[in-house]
């Protein structure tokens, strides 16, 4: 079956960007921060540099299969059952990651804002909110992902706005103040932050121009690479090192500070309109997860799977976790999307190689 | 409404077979209408038979005419049908029942039955048919033709008498503007049809006819330009025209939903439109219209959900007073749905985002106040609504009162009685003006739930909620897709191509202004 075009080439870097960029701004330069101490924005541009090369690998792969998706080509590549087992792990990543995006924040919400919701409340309609962004199929979630961006852009220059520039010392000496091991590990715990770039595998069929979307992979990752570099050097230089590493969400307490005539708190407005990204986030990863069910199970309708998978994460998502706890699990599981695609990456592409290989060699073809 | 029709002999479908009952519920369960079989014919059967059946079916109706005369030698008979208040009495004295006096010769001829095209050309009317079913001269006499039976004759002939009924062409009396043409559509097509060409002098419009109701009784038409309108968009709309199967479709307003473009959803998904400019534009645009016989109204589409905030009059001011009004529409909407939600959730839980001087002031306009927030604006709405939906309905000069007592009098009695703040009154009265700031008046009616949708979810869930409500309607904006164009166009997907007549709109200068926002489905997508 082949995809039916939906997505233009910019949308395709805008599902990249919405799909990576909820998950860190708000707690990423604490998480890097407190192992890398001043050298966190050159981590996180080195992860950037790293998670660019993985999605390169992975263009790479999409591009050999046009018309299908990796719930098709898995299968073609690794066998039923092998292709089974890891659309299977697919599913378990992309629900792990969707719940756990719902969840951070809601942590975040509960605890600065609504103290006596339950935070299952904002993560469930967090949740519902993204299941009919994936019902919309992938261009209604990339249009969603659109507008949602634009609506939250504006923002991004009170980060310019907040940066102090007296304490630019605190952003050198690079490696004064982390060893090698601690930088790694501030790059692992990054790697959380860039979750969810291998949606381009799963948008790449539905492109309208399969041409030149390698350059957009490249501007997705660098904006936002740039993103979280910006958002962490406003916040290390603005609230210093120690004061970051014991807040939980520096950047939202950095616009809390920032002031305007007409509202008094950027920071709540900052949370609200940040709904739209983490949709997005949770969206891609429930499209991820809906299409390795479907791969899984063949024949399935597309609506039933997402309500059903869905249902599911609802079910799982309720009960109340405090933020530190969210902000700890994702650390932990930081680099397991990163490592797992990264390895997929590598192994399909040395399967494609070694079956071109082979039908290159076929006496007859 | 796409429901299978049930074909076969009109009595079978009648009768009380089981299986055929079984049919009919079962059809009325799966939410289809019964639709009577249009297909099925009653043969001509003599000049007598015929006559009766034409008298059994129509002769209870107190302005069926039937005229019955003898003509010729051999006093063969004739009958002539008509509808009278339907049909023109002049037009067939003159061009019908005299003529047939000429038919004397004719009907003396003993091979008159194999003659009926001489007969035709005997009557000074024209558009003249000749008929073999009964049922099909029913329908006629039913649009206002009138039916001419001969003795003799193997064909009943059925001639276009239509009087002129309703209005001539008035100006537009909903969509008003200062500037600009003024004429409005009326309720018959053919002068709504000449009404577009003189505005579209060109060759290439299109016109197809399309025809609906059990009896095929009600012409649509569907209006394109070729080159112009995508050829992808014409054909999925001229397939979801040819699968309409209904009983009766009485309005324009209901064609929407009858072919299928997103029946559930409360978004406006076609412009009805009573002016002939706005259509014209439309079509240069590459859209597609389509007119229905007894609407004084054109439904155009695809559109997008900026076109619902755009006016004729934006074409006849100076293009940065448009983008200035375009802008204003679209704050007048915000506004309209989303301040009252606003109040609340900066009241009751996000007062930090107010100014500390704005708390203060807020603060003591409460004071004293019995009565939540949510409750406060959400009675002041309501009541507002109320007295909107009162005054619609009242005649203008009573409901200009209305508006006045419930406005004025009201407001300042409850601020009065302290019932409600003074703020929460200037904060509906803020959206209730915002909501009259759209060009569209369909709007209004999506402008009421969200704005009710958002108040519940703000006293909720704060801001959080707002956020929550708007990122939902979003998501629903972005699934929807009418003919293939996606309806946040131009915005998403972007197409800074397009933005030329959407938020801002370009000067005119050389190029033809009307071409300048074209749909094409391959660019918008």
């Amino acid at each position: 079956m082949k995809a039916k075009p939906s997505i233009t080439t910019f949308q395709y870097g805008i599902l990249i960007v919405g799909a990576l960029i909820a998950n860190g701004i708000f707690t990423l330069p604490r998480v890097v921060s407190q192992d890398a101490g001043r050298s966190a924005w050159v981590v996180i541009a080195f992860v950037g540099l790293v998670v660019f090369g993985i999605a390169a690998l992975a263009h790479l792969v999409a591009s050999h299969y046009p018309g299908q998706d990796p719930a098709e080509w898995s299968l073609t590549l690794l066998g039923p059952v092998l292709g089974r087992l890891w659309l299977f792990s697919y599913l378990i990543k992309s629900c792990f990651f969707a719940v756990l995006t719902a969840k951070i924040y809601a942590a975040i919400v509960t605890s600065r804002m609504l103290l006596t919701t339950p935070s299952s409340v904002i993560a469930a309609i967090v949740l519902i909110v993204s299941v009919m962004a994936v019902l919309a199929k992938l261009g209604g979630l990339a249009r969603f992902s659109e507008v949602s961006v634009y609506v939250w852009l504006p923002l991004l220059t009170l980060f310019v706005q907040i940066i102090e520039h007296d304490q630019f010392y605190l952003l050198r000496p690079i490696f004064g103040d982390a060893s090698v091991s601690d930088l790694f590990k501030a790059s692992r715990q990054a790697a959380y932050s860039f979750a969810g770039f291998d949606i381009l595998l799963f948008a790449y069929p539905h492109l309208h121009k399969q041409k030149a979307p390698l350059r957009t992979v490249l501007w997705a990752m660098v904006f936002v690479t740039a993103v979280y570099v910006l958002t962490t050097i406003a916040a290390t230089t603005f609230l210093g090192l120690e004061q970051m590493t014991r807040i939980l969400a520096p950047t939202l307490t950095i616009l809390s500070i920032a002031e305007t005539s007409i509202v008094e708190r950027i920071d709540s407005i900052a949370l609200f309109l940040w709904m739209g990204i983490v949709v997005i986030t949770a969206a891609t990863q429930l499209y991820m997860g809906t299409r390795a069910l479907q791969g899984i199970i063949k024949g399935v309708s597309y609506h039933k799977t997402i309500m059903t998978l869905g249902s599911f994460l609802l079910v799982i998502t309720w009960g109340d976790t405090p933020l530190r706890e969210v902000v700890a699990v994702s650390a932990i599981f930081g680099d397991f999307d990163l490592s797992f695609v990264a390895i997929s990456v590598v192994v399909f592409l040395v399967l494609i190689y070694i079956k071109k290989a082979s039908q290159k060699n076929a006496p007859f073809t | 409404m796409h429901g299978n029709s049930i074909h076969g002999d009109t009595n079978v479908v009648k009768g009380v077979g089981v299986v055929n009952l079984w049919q009919k519920i079962k059809d009325l369960l799966d939410g289809d209408d019964y639709i009577e079989d249009k297909h099925s014919q009653v043969p001509l059967q003599g000049f007598a038979n015929d006559l009766k059946y034409l008298k059994s079916t129509l002769g209870h109706a107190l302005d069926f005419v039937t005229r019955e005369f003898q003509l010729g030698v051999t006093g063969k008979r004739v009958a002539v049908l008509y509808i009278k208040s339907l049909a023109d009495e002049t037009k067939i004295a003159s061009e019908i029942v005299l003529p047939l006096t000429s038919l004397a010769a004719l009907i003396d001829d003993p091979d008159v039955r194999h003659k009926p095209h001489e007969a035709k050309q005997v009557l000074s009317a024209s558009n003249i048919t000749e008929l073999t079913d009964l049922k099909q001269a029913i329908d006629g006499l039913l649009i206002g033709h009138t039916i001419v039976l001969v003795d003799g004759l193997r064909v009943a002939l059925d001639i276009d008498s239509r009087a002129k009924l309703g209005r001539s062409t008035t100006a537009a009396e909903i969509e008003t503007t200062i500037l600009g043409s003024k004429v409005a559509f009326v309720e018959d097509c053919e002068a709504n049809l000449s009404l577009i060409r003189q505005g579209v002098h060109s060759p290439k419009l299109c016109i197809e006819k399309f025809m609906f109701g059990s009896t095929d009784s009600k012409r649509a038409f569907l209006l394109y330009i070729q080159d112009l309108a995508a050829p992808d968009m014409i054909s999925e709309l001229q397939e979801r025209l040819q699968a309409v199967q209904v009983n009766e479709l009485k309005e324009i307003n209901y064609l929407q939903s009858i072919i299928g473009i997103s029946p559930l959803s409360p978004f406006p998904q076609a412009v009805y439109t009573e002016r002939p400019d706005r259509v014209t534009g439309n079509l240069l645009e590459g859209r597609l219209a389509i007119l229905l016989d007894g609407s004084p109204e054109a439904l155009v589409l695809p559109i997008g959900f900026s076109d619902l905030f755009q006016s004729p009059a934006d074409y006849y001011n100076h293009s940065l007073v448009t983008v200035l009004m375009r802008g204003l529409r679209f704050l007048g909407f915000l506004l309209a749905t989303t301040l009252p939600a606003a109040y609340v959730a900066a009241v009751t839980y996000n007062y930090e985002l107010l100014p500390t001087s704005l708390v203060f002031a807020v603060a003591s306009a409460r004071s004293g106040i019995p009565i939540p927030p949510i409750i406060e604006a959400l009675a002041m709405v309501v009541v507002v609504d109320i007295l909107q939906e009162g005054a619609t309905r009242l005649p203008s000069k009573i409901g200009q009162t209305v508006g006045v007592v419930g406005g004025f009098v009201l407001g300042q009695a409850v601020i009065q009685a302290r019932l409600v703040s003074p703020l929460v009154v200037i904060v509906v009265a803020v959206s209730v003006i915002g909501s009259f700031a759209t060009p569209d008046y369909r709007i209004s009616g999506l402008i009421r739930l969200l704005r009710y949708s958002l108040l519940l979810a703000s006293a909720a869930l704060s801001g959080i909620g707002i956020a929550a409500v708007w990122f939902a309607v979003l998501t629903h904006m972005a699934s929807i897709e009418i003919l293939g164009i996606p309806y946040l166009r131009p915005v998403a997907p972007l197409r800074l191509s397009s933005m030329s007549d959407y938020i801002f709109r370009k000067p005119y200068r050389g190029a033809n202004p009307d071409q300048s926002d074209r749909l094409d489905k391959e660019q918008h997508l």
